[in-house]
């Protein structure tokens, strides 16, 4: 079968393709595949840092840059060499970059809290604190509802934790 | 240091070939976690002093870990290039660390199917392999190995953004699970791009066979997770095996309709390439890779019953242009390896098959 697109070379590739309710096939060699962009897992030219530099270029324009300087002062680490290499150099980057870092996260992962395993000498804390995000979560989402006596046991639970944690610094 | 390198490459990759969960659409699950140390700067922003520090003080938490007690030290400083390159064929270090060995070690279980690879992108990477489709329990024992590890060194983390890595694509529970899926079926019906979409569309990524930027070959495919941070682990675990499982489902389906309709076409093509593999007298990778492909679908279909899969799978490994090489020798070229391969396939087969 030849290519449908040069009509030249041998068809190699084929593509099924639903259009609506019609099934739509397509074959094309090689060439054209990658002309037309269908060599979806060919190898590809872009490295990690350019792709998660360029994501990180959004920010560039940002006033957010020179408010919070463009260098960690933890590791040395400059913000413009960064967005080259795509890797931070400390832990504590995750702070200093946090402005530009916090939206790439977000688009990323869609998400920007973790939820998973915490180490055993943070344990304590991060599971009270996340049951406290659930706790408001659950308040605000029955202040929603108007269901006002569920609303008042939450807040009492809240509250009680809060006096415990201040009993526990003392 | 002593070094353990010779007595992981005698033999073959046993996750892979002695595996409990032999499956023919699922090569193998691989279940990886990103720490760092708290304090110190990240591998590929530190010195060589401080990466040298580190790697000190790694090996031997890991050491004292119950499960990696016994491991194999590999440190990649004192192998040669092809060392090297043969521990990254078998998918026990990466890319990076043939290229980036200073300071960087390996510390591996004797089976293969437990490690700790020191100073890589992060400071350590946990990971754990076996055969077929295994995801919770891949994920139960690199987990362990990490509570153990947790004891004796102070991960950098974070309450609000969980483990921190040196690539913001890791950050959070630092967990990838790879799982490589072999789908001729749903190449030869055509229906490979809507599967791949749809798994895209779940956030999973769907790359090439040796991961990251890697081709195709032999319509085996690496499906891994993409997101590590909002979701828990347990989360992520669970999609991934159900995800799978329902590509799976599809890569059935597909190959019953082509054995009902296509059954003699089918069958040709698959009794063709066990011919040119028992033949061959030059093959290169690309090629053998393919035709693996096509025999161990026969063999997972019922075509195909005087090879077994574990076999295929082994050929896999061994078909790879370093582990063809003799380490000790000169450096084959490409023409002289295309040969050798050819001479291994044939034996293989000749040693199984009505001989």
């Amino acid at each position: 079968m030849l290519c449908q697109f040069c009509g030249k070379r041998e068809a190699t590739i084929h593509f099924t393709n639903m259009v609506g309710n019609e099934v739509e096939k397509i074959h094309l060699c090689r060439q054209c595949a990658e002309e037309k962009g269908f060599d979806y897992l060919k190898k590809s030219n872009i490295e990690k840092g350019d792709l998660l530099g360029g994501l990180m270029g959004f920010s560039k324009e940002s006033a957010s840059e020179k408010k919070t300087g463009n260098i960690c002062p933890n590791c040395g680490m400059k913000y413009a060499f960064l967005k080259k290499g795509g890797l931070l150099g400390c832990s504590q980057c995750y702070v200093s970059f946090s402005e530009q870092l916090f939206p790439l996260l977000k688009s990323i992962h869609g998400d920007t809290r973790h939820t998973g395993k915490i180490p055993s000498r943070f344990g304590k804390e991060v599971s009270l604190e996340r049951k406290m995000i659930k706790l408001r979560e659950e308040l605000n989402s029955a202040v929603e509802v108007e269901n006002y006596e569920k609303a008042a046991v939450i807040r009492d639970e809240i509250n009680s934790i809060k006096d415990s944690a201040k009993d526990s610094e003392k | 240091m002593k070094n353990d390198f010779k007595k992981l490459t005698g033999g073959s990759a046993e996750w892979l070939t002695k595996g409990e969960f032999e499956n023919d659409m699922v090569l193998s699950t691989r279940v990886r976690l990103a720490r760092n140390l708290e304090k110190w700067t990240f591998t590929n922003w530190s010195n060589e002093k401080d990466l040298k520090k580190l790697r000190v003080k790694i090996k031997e938490a890991v050491l004292g870990t119950k499960l990696l007690a016994k491991g194999l030290v590999i440190d990649m400083d004192v192998l040669s290039e092809l060392e090297r390159m043969v521990l990254a064929e078998r998918r026990l270090i990466s890319h990076k660390m043939v290229k980036f060995f200073q300071n960087r070690s390996l510390i591996v279980s004797k089976d293969e199917r437990l490690g700790a690879m020191v100073n890589e992108e992060d400071h350590l990477r946990l990971y754990a392999i076996d055969a077929g489709l295994s995801v919770k329990k891949v994920f139960l024992k690199v987990t362990l190995l990490d509570d153990q590890l947790d004891k004796k060194l102070n991960y950098a983390f974070s309450r609000r953004i969980g483990y921190l890595t040196a690539c913001p694509t890791n950050v959070g529970t630092g967990l990838r699970v790879s799982t490589l899926v072999h789908l001729p079926g749903l190449v030869h019906n055509n229906d490979i791009r809507q599967v791949i979409d749809g798994m895209r569309h779940v956030r999973l990524s769907v790359r090439g066979t040796y991961g990251e930027g890697s081709e195709v070959v032999g319509n085996i495919f690496q499906v891994s997770n993409s997101i590590t941070l909002g979701l828990s682990e347990y989360e992520t675990v669970k999609n991934m095996e159900m995800h799978i499982r329902k590509v799976l489902e599809f890569e059935k389906k597909a190959r019953d309709r082509l054995m009902k309709e296509a059954h003699t076409l089918l069958e040709d093509r698959v009794c063709r390439s066990f011919g040119v593999l028992k033949n061959a007298r030059i093959i290169n990778s690309k090629e053998a890779m393919k035709l693996i492909s096509e025999v161990r679908m026969g063999v997972g279909i019922g075509i195909l019953s005087d090879i077994k899969l574990v076999d295929l799978n082994e050929m896999l490994i061994k078909i790879q242009p370093i582990h063809l090489q003799d380490l000790s020798g000169k450096v084959m070229t490409p023409e002289e390896r295309d040969i050798a391969r050819a001479d291994y396939i044939r034996f293989v087969l000749k040693e199984n098959g009505e001989a």
